[in-house]
């Protein structure tokens, strides 16, 4: 650029400032403790405005009573004094969203943590905290949001606008499966479009945020995703407005037509979090000396995940909440809240990931109420016996030490389950295409592996897709549509299946 | 205690004597602290604070009282402002003070 140009840029620039009179609506800080401001004045500030202290950090209005209103500090460190003064803003709590916040890991106002400079070109203001698409704005759940987790996208698929929790107490793989899933969305599995990946991290140590987003920069999935961090060592106020600004920035791409998923990892830490706040602003305590509103809270988060029908664009925002148990009851306040604000939940067992099923999916108590409609044609016609299957497995598993002892038909449905239960399992971060999952579900639910020693369903597992390949392409060519499989395309497939599974007997 | 502030203060700025004796009377001592302070605000947010650079032209008491519902005026003279006026009324300002608008500008460049 040439110097006289630059001067016509900047002269450009200055030009556009016009001066008018401040008008402001001020108040001054009456009482400062753990994080919550008391301020006098402040007639005009409404509930959820932004303010701004003297010395440029920001402010939420959380309360509003008769002598002052309380407001919760956004800052790590400050240095407020009683007596220094409080502007309003007029503006609810929002951040800057645009493209360039792929691939970045940034607190909930944008700020990069990652140690490189942003800067957002063209962005656009979200508001935190939004009303919900109405009914009419939204279309029904039925495109698949694939996991690449043979058990969920068998048992309890997800869609694309669905809300589905993921429940289970400490090492568990909550985290390992949300991971999985943005892995995943690198795939573009079965030619859909791209998701957009936004995991939220409440109350973690930073060294596992750190960990979740090594392993997104390994696996190539960070380029799509974004990482909003409230991690533990932040004050309470960030953690409780972490979710929010990811789904802000989900809602950014859902309403640009895209197809976003939010992981909340994990909603109890925040529920935490809310109470610290909630006590501290001298709110009554409830049950578990949780606030009256924490139902509320947790709902209009998770009901502003939605699948935009087309006239409104078409996007979608998915949310994957976690959800942290005590001792596996999933009984206790928080979780049957969140279970009953959802549209289902995968439910992980810790005996199930201490006997080396993995991922530790509970067959019994996972459910998806939508996602069904979203699953594809193959994969729902294959999969459609096999929960009751597992389930009778379970019911009589306690039974097979008595081997010979039981009847045929039992012998049977134990043989079969075991192979069920084994081909079910699945290493961490190694998620699987449609097809892979079908063809593996088809060969134990159709008791095509009934013969083969569960010790080498895994070996059939790995070898199946080379040998559908190499002997079998036109199966696979037509397999690969993911269509309703006829009686010859089933017949061929068995076929080919038995004939791999004979040489591992 | 707002309602408490509202039956004890008319429009003029007055306090009804009945009301003024049971107030001393029967508060006790936190609640008289809180009703101080209540008071003072309200005395406050029933005068408007106006300062400004030199002397102040003819008509502009009655035309910024008369923009405040006929308020109280409090002068203030503030040379360092430069030129223009500072109105604060309640909780609410207005800066049209020339060091105002500077500081606006500033604000507006460090935004852009």
């Amino acid at each position: 650029m040439k110097a006289e140009d630059l001067v016509r840029e900047i002269e450009r620039k200055l030009g556009k400032v016009t001066a008018e009179p401040g008008v402001a609506n001020v108040g001054r800080i009456a009482s400062v403790a753990d994080g919550i401001v008391r301020v006098e004045g402040l007639s005009r500030a409404g509930f959820g405005e932004e303010v701004e202290f003297e010395d440029g950090r920001r402010g939420l209005v959380m309360n509003l009573d008769e002598d002052f209103a309380s407001v919760l500090v956004l800052a790590e460190n400050t240095d407020l004094a009683e007596g220094s003064e409080v502007k309003s803003t007029g503006r609810p709590l929002s951040l800057s969203v645009s493209e360039d916040l792929l691939g970045r890991v940034i607190d909930p106002f944008g700020t990069p943590l990652d140690g490189k400079p942003l800067t957002i070109t063209n962005g656009t203001d979200m508001a935190l905290e939004r009303i919900a698409p109405g009914v009419t704005k939204r279309a029904p759940v039925e495109v698949p949001l694939k996991t690449g987790v043979k058990v969920v996208d068998a048992l309890t698929p997800i869609g694309r606008g669905q809300r589905q929790l993921i429940v289970g107490d400490r090492n568990t793989g909550k985290t390992a499966f949300t991971v999985d899933t943005i892995i995943n969305q690198r795939a573009k599995d079965l030619d859909l479009p791209q998701v957009i990946c936004i995991y939220c991290a409440i109350g973690q140590k930073r060294g596992s945020i750190a960990r979740t987003v090594a392993k997104l920069q390994e696996e190539g999935a960070l380029g799509f995703t974004v990482v909003v961090v409230g991690s533990a060592s932040t004050p309470a106020a960030m953690q409780y407005l972490a979710p929010f600004a990811a789904c802000a920035i989900g809602e950014y791409f859902m309403e640009h037509g895209r197809d976003a998923l939010v992981v909340y990892d994990d909603l109890s830490r925040h529920a935490w979090a809310y109470r610290q706040i909630s006590l501290l602003l001298g709110r009554p305590a409830g049950r578990e000396a949780y606030p009256g509103d924490i139902f509320y809270l947790h709902s209009r988060l998770l009901e502003r995940a939605a699948r935009l029908s087309t006239a409104n664009g078409g996007g979608s925002l998915t949310a994957l909440p976690v959800i942290q148990t005590q001792a596996g009851d999933i009984s206790a306040y928080i979780p049957t809240n969140v279970i009953s604000i959802t549209d289902g939940q995968i439910y992980l067992e810790s005996d199930l990931f201490n006997s080396g099923v993995r991922p530790a999916v509970n067959a019994g108590l996972s459910v998806s109420r939508v996602g069904g409609k979203a699953q594809s044609k193959a994969l729902r016609q294959v999969s459609g016996l096999l929960r009751l299957e597992l389930a009778q497995y379970q019911s009589l598993a306690a039974f097979s030490q008595f081997g010979s002892d039981l009847d045929e038909a039992t012998q049977k449905r134990i043989t079969r389950g075991k192979r069920i239960v084994e081909i079910l399992k699945q290493a961490q971060f190694s998620p699987m295409a449609d097809l892979a999952q079908t063809v593996s579900i088809h060969a134990a639910g159709a008791g095509l592996l009934d013969n083969v020693p569960v010790e080498r369903v895994a070996e059939f597992e790995r070898r199946i897709m080379d040998h559908l390949r190499t002997g079998h392409a036109a199966l696979c060519a037509k397999l690969a549509t993911a269509a309703r499989m006829d009686d010859e395309t089933l017949r061929e497939l068995g076929e080919a299946i038995t004939d791999l599974a004979r040489t591992l007997l | 205690m707002r309602r408490l502030i509202d039956i004890a203060l008319d429009a003029d700025g007055e306090v009804r004597d009945d009301v003024a004796a049971r107030v001393l009377e029967s508060l006790s001592r936190s609640d008289l602290k809180r009703f101080l302070a209540a008071l003072r605000r309200e005395l406050k947010q029933r005068r408007v604070f106006v300062t400004l650079a030199g002397s102040a032209p003819a008509g502009m008491d009655e035309s910024i009282s008369g923009s405040y519902g006929g308020r109280v005026l409090s002068i203030e003279r503030d040379d360092a402002m430069g030129a223009g006026v500072r109105v604060r009324a309640g909780d609410d300002i207005v800066d049209a003070s020339v060091r105002g608008y500077i500081r606006n500008i500033i604000e507006k460049l460090e935004d852009t």
